[in-house]
């Protein structure tokens, strides 16, 4: 549901706590929040948790559109039949500050799961009661490069509101129907905000992408080229220096792949969709033993085709990656997708 | 490493591969930034020009020496040794391979040199934010050591020194040894103060803490996991293809029985919830006595900031306190869980 | 609400048949939707697949092996080849097991309206077959010659046996059997399946020729067919990846850009000569 129009409103610095506490009572509440060492989107049980000022989360909004362990149904561990579903609760998820770059993503997720025939019940219930306020990136991130594969630091897609800091406070901006349920409700925090304040958001808006330090080839030339790139020595050049773990796609937010297995205590079954990853070696292994990427080539060729060539060749423009940076950042052996991706586009020649 | 150094290192190396007596070398080469490096595999001359070594060099080349057991880098008939590039710290995970027989001594040719501490991309990360360091530092710069000092040249031509503490792994700052004790040649000399064993010292807060706040710590550590293996498959001693603890291992092959594959007993989930991380975490601490060698990469790597070095380091403390055993000492050292001694400790037993 | 398309649905065994004995036995199990509405509302096609559940152990993606002009009733030729197939082996007439489907393209046998099908499989290969030729068979005025050429290792592991040379009686289809190695009282064929095609030498004319194997059996099967004159767009066979959901989901099963569990199994060679090796 889109408004008419998006409308402009001013959070006072002072009003952020009383914004944060309504929003708990709106709905379950993610935000930012410390983790150990680390800073990731997180239910929110105490208003005074929320960061304020945040490194990049490690995990973007998979893990609350698709959680990594969802159970799927139950059974009864000796009789089996009849398996009961165990959909997601209808329940309101707001993510506050989520970046625009993670909010993207979950279009390549929407095309995954919303794919006919079948749409994923599970997928639906948690997206559909999604609200998503977003913190667009004033400072882009060392390793981002959201520019160059179609999106911006103040990316409005798929976003029910898009706050910009400013001096004092937060320009708020409400886009869709849901972010106005929201702004509705919080209205006694909010001011008109002023002509400086609407300028100063424009100018950090229309300056932050100058401020990428990272940019991504041309690929979208890549899916036309589909059969070319597969044969390449670059992938068992950079293959070598994998080790096969699965930070790349775990952390990446626009993968998808899970596995499902039965798992049974105390009597109760549960059936149960976890991650899973490309990366790893038993993926597409077939039981009689064939396994058609048996190295880290191969599944190195899979990870990065399928999010320039083969999604969007069955989605035309849907380049699935939102240049977050994570997999290059995170990488143990510094993996560097851009590298891979300017010796693609210089190699192999035109599909016929 | 100075210049020269560096020149040393690439020409021993490049005289290897013209001579023809490697069938490779495992080195270093410039990462996607001044402060990040990536593994190089040299087969050619032309290879080696791009190997460098300099405070950016922190991942452990020691992993590929199991990465190529699995995965080889040269064909099968190809019988010549491979050679690696150690520091100071990486000469016990060796150790221990040859002790597995993973790797046998012949087969490897060792470049010893001297490494005075390689950064902490978390740490460069703060000092980003902080403002103290700069794109332009990450883009153009250069690292190097001029003896203990950490050298930023900058694009401008400056010469900054960077905290050690700031920009340092830990485990650097506590370094055992710049040059490694077995190597075949080594660049520059070799460092006659290295004593090549860690302390272990600076684990009181964990110690301190009584056994409910030890595994409330825990827990709420392991409950961040996801189960992304990184710790598992960057280990230097996590050679087991097929692991109890790690659900997508399974040898399978076109000769593998039905019942095999169906009585195959799965112990662990595939799930990251808190009973299944607490198992994996825990029982590779403890599959890691006496075989982990606290090089820290699975603390360096965990993308969820597990604080995995103190975990290990208190396995490897403990492990010395009961059984006077040392991970990485020599390769004439039995296996810690492979020998008993009569002086073992056996109070829990009678 | 749309149904979930991750539960499965309870079946009654009601036959269970010894196909073949050994390490890699093969039974065909006979099953019935417990529930009458789910049995009136599954309608599938020849060459479709649907995933075979057992709670604790898990699922199993496996073709239909039965034609829907045989009843209501469905039936799946599973091999033991793992953890799922092998507890599925212990079911007996009367126990329950979960089935959701159908899934995957199928056959397009209206495509294939008056031409000749030429049907060559190979060991556990044939079941996918079978719902394609007893289809044709069941429909002998829109289909023209039938042909079944199948070989397994040994006279013991040929599936379906007497059902074919019941068939081969009848004279509603050709059926030449082979097996690999000589056996005492074997009096037909002896060698790979890719050579007994290329004694045969069918012909291609108006010729829609379907395989299906081991993949090196297709790969040569393949091979001969395209040296008697048949075309890559006249040569079918089905490709098997791992599967979890079934649905286009878990994205495992790809070869490039093509999610087998959707637009698979069933491909022409002409498609898979444009499909990336990733299989």
């Amino acid at each position: 549901m889109v408004s008419k129009e998006s409308t402009l409103e001013f959070l006072p610095q002072k009003n952020l706590l009383g914004f944060i506490k309504k929003l708990m009572e709106l709905g379950e509440l993610y935000a930012p929040k410390a983790e150990g060492p680390i800073t990731d989107l997180r239910i929110i049980h105490d208003p005074i948790d929320v960061l304020v000022d945040f490194e990049q989360t490690r995990q973007g909004i998979r893990a609350i559109a698709e959680p990594q362990n969802e159970i799927l149904l139950t059974y009864d561990a000796k009789e089996g039949f009849p398996a009961k579903e165990t959909l997601p609760a209808t329940r309101r998820r707001i993510v506050l500050w989520c970046r625009p770059c993670d909010a993207r993503a979950l279009t390549f997720l929407d095309d995954n799961f919303y794919d006919s025939p079948y749409s994923d019940p599970y997928y639906a219930r948690r997206r559909e009661n999604l609200v998503l306020i977003g913190l667009g990136c004033s400072h882009p991130f060392p390793y981002c490069f959201c520019g160059s594969v179609g999106g911006d630091p103040f990316s409005r897609e798929n976003l029910d509101m898009l706050m910009t800091q400013v001096i004092g406070g937060y320009l708020l901006e409400t886009i869709t129907g849901k972010g106005r349920e929201i702004s509705d409700r919080v209205k006694e925090l909010l001011r008109a905000p002023t002509a400086d304040q609407v300028t100063e958001a424009e100018n950090i808006q229309r300056n932050a992408a100058a401020k990428l330090r990272r940019q991504a080839p041309d690929v979208s030339g890549l899916s036309g080229k589909m059969s070319s790139l597969f044969e390449s020595p670059i992938w068992r050049k950079w293959g070598e220096k994998c080790i096969g773990c699965g930070i790349c796609t775990y952390l990446c937010p626009t993968c998808w792949c899970f596995d499902i297995t039965d798992i049974e205590t105390k009597g109760k079954g549960y059936r149960i969709r976890s991650w899973d990853s490309c990366q790893f070696p038993l993926f597409t292994l077939h039981t009689s033993g064939h396994n058609p990427r048996p190295d880290k080539a191969s599944r190195l060729r899979q990870r990065v085709m399928h999010k320039f060539c083969y999604h969007p060749s069955n989605y035309p423009g849907h380049i699935a990656c939102v240049g977050c940076g994570r997999c290059t950042e995170l990488c143990p052996m510094d993996i560097d997708l851009l590298a891979i991706l300017g010796e693609l586009s210089e190699a192999g020649g035109k599909d016929a | 490493m100075t210049s020269t150094r560096l020149a040393e290192l690439q020409r021993a190396i490049r005289e290897s591969i013209e001579a023809g007596t490697l069938r490779g070398a495992l080195c270093w080469e410039q990462g996607s930034n001044a402060f990040r490096s990536r593994p190089l595999v040299i087969r050619t001359v032309a290879d080696a020009s791009a190997a460098i070594f300099s405070p950016a060099c922190s991942p452990s080349l020691v992993r590929f020496l199991i990465e190529d057991n699995r995965y080889p880098m040269s064909p099968e008939e190809d019988r010549r040794p491979l050679g690696i590039v150690l520091r100071g710290c990486d000469d016990r995970g060796v150790i221990e391979l040859i002790k597995e027989h993973q790797k046998r001594r012949e087969e490897l040719m060792i470049f010893g040199v001297d490494c005075r501490g390689t950064v902490d991309w978390t740490k460069v990360r703060k000092l980003l934010r902080k403002g103290m360091l700069s794109s332009d530092d990450l883009d153009h710069g250069t690292l190097a050591w001029k003896e203990d000092d950490i050298v930023l040249f900058t694009a401008d031509g400056k010469e900054r020194v960077l905290d050690r503490k700031s920009v340092l792994l830990d485990k650097c700052l506590i370094c055992e040894g710049h040059t490694p004790r077995i190597f075949d040649v080594m660049i520059g000399e070799e460092d006659k103060n290295r004593k090549g064993m860690p302390v272990i010292d600076d684990i009181e807060s964990l110690e301190r803490k009584s056994t409910e706040e030890r595994w409330e710590f825990w827990q709420s550590e392991f409950s961040r996991c996801i189960r992304c293996y990184a710790c598992r498959n960057i280990c230097t001693y996590c050679s087991c293809e097929e692991c109890a603890i790690d659900p997508r291992t399974q040898a399978i092959s076109d000769k593998s029985l039905a019942r095999d594959k169906a009585n195959r007993p799965q112990w662990i989930g595939q799930d990251s919830m808190l009973p299944s991380n607490t198992f994996y975490l825990l029982t590779r601490a403890y599959h890691g006595a006496g075989r982990c060698t606290t090089c820290e990469e699975c603390d360096r790597t965990c993308p969820m900031g597990l604080s995995l070095r103190l975990l290990n380091r208190k396995v490897r403390k403990d492990v010395k306190r009961l059984f006077e055993y040392e991970a990485g000492r020599s390769t004439d050292d039995g296996p810690l869980y492979g020998e008993s001694r009569e002086e073992d400790p056996g109070d829990f037993i009678w | 609400m749309p149904e979930n398309p991750y539960l499965p649905y309870p079946a009654i065994v009601r036959e269970v048949r010894q196909e073949t004995v050994g390490e890699r036995a093969v039974r065909t199990f006979i099953v019935d939707f417990e529930d009458e509405k789910r049995a009136s509302e599954f309608r599938y096609r020849p060459g479709q697949l649907a995933m075979l559940s057992v709670f604790g152990k898990g699922e199993s993606m496996i073709s239909i092996a039965s034609s829907p002009t045989m009843g209501s009733s469905l039936q799946f030729t599973v091999m033991r080849v793992g953890r799922v197939t092998s507890i599925m082996h212990y079911l007996e007439a009367g126990e329950r097991i979960g089935v959701r489907g159908p899934y995957g393209n199928g056959f397009p046998m209206d495509d294939w309206e008056g031409r000749n099908l030429l049907f060559i499989g190979g060991g556990i290969g044939l079941p996918p077959l079978r719902s394609a030729y007893m289809f044709a068979l069941d429909n002998p005025n829109r289909f023209g010659e039938i042909t079944i050429i199948y070989g397994a290792r040994t006279s013991a592991d040929l599936v379906f046996r007497k059902e074919l040379e019941e068939i081969s009686r009848s004279g509603k289809a050709k059926v030449e059997l082979s097996i690999d190695r000589p056996e005492d009282g074997w009096n037909g064929f002896v060698g790979f399946v890719p050579a007994n095609v290329k004694r045969l030498a069918p012909k291609p004319e108006n010729t829609i020729a379907v395989t299906c194997g081991p993949v090196i059996m297709i790969k040569f099967v393949i091979k001969e067919l395209m040296e008697l004159g048949f075309k890559p767009d006249a040569i079918f066979t089905t490709l098997e990846n791992k599967m979890k959901c079934g649905i286009g989901k878990c994205g495992r099963c790809n070869i490039g850009p093509v999610l087998v569990c959707k637009k698979g199994p069933v491909f022409s060679y002409e498609q898979i000569q444009k499909m990336p090796k990733d299989f």
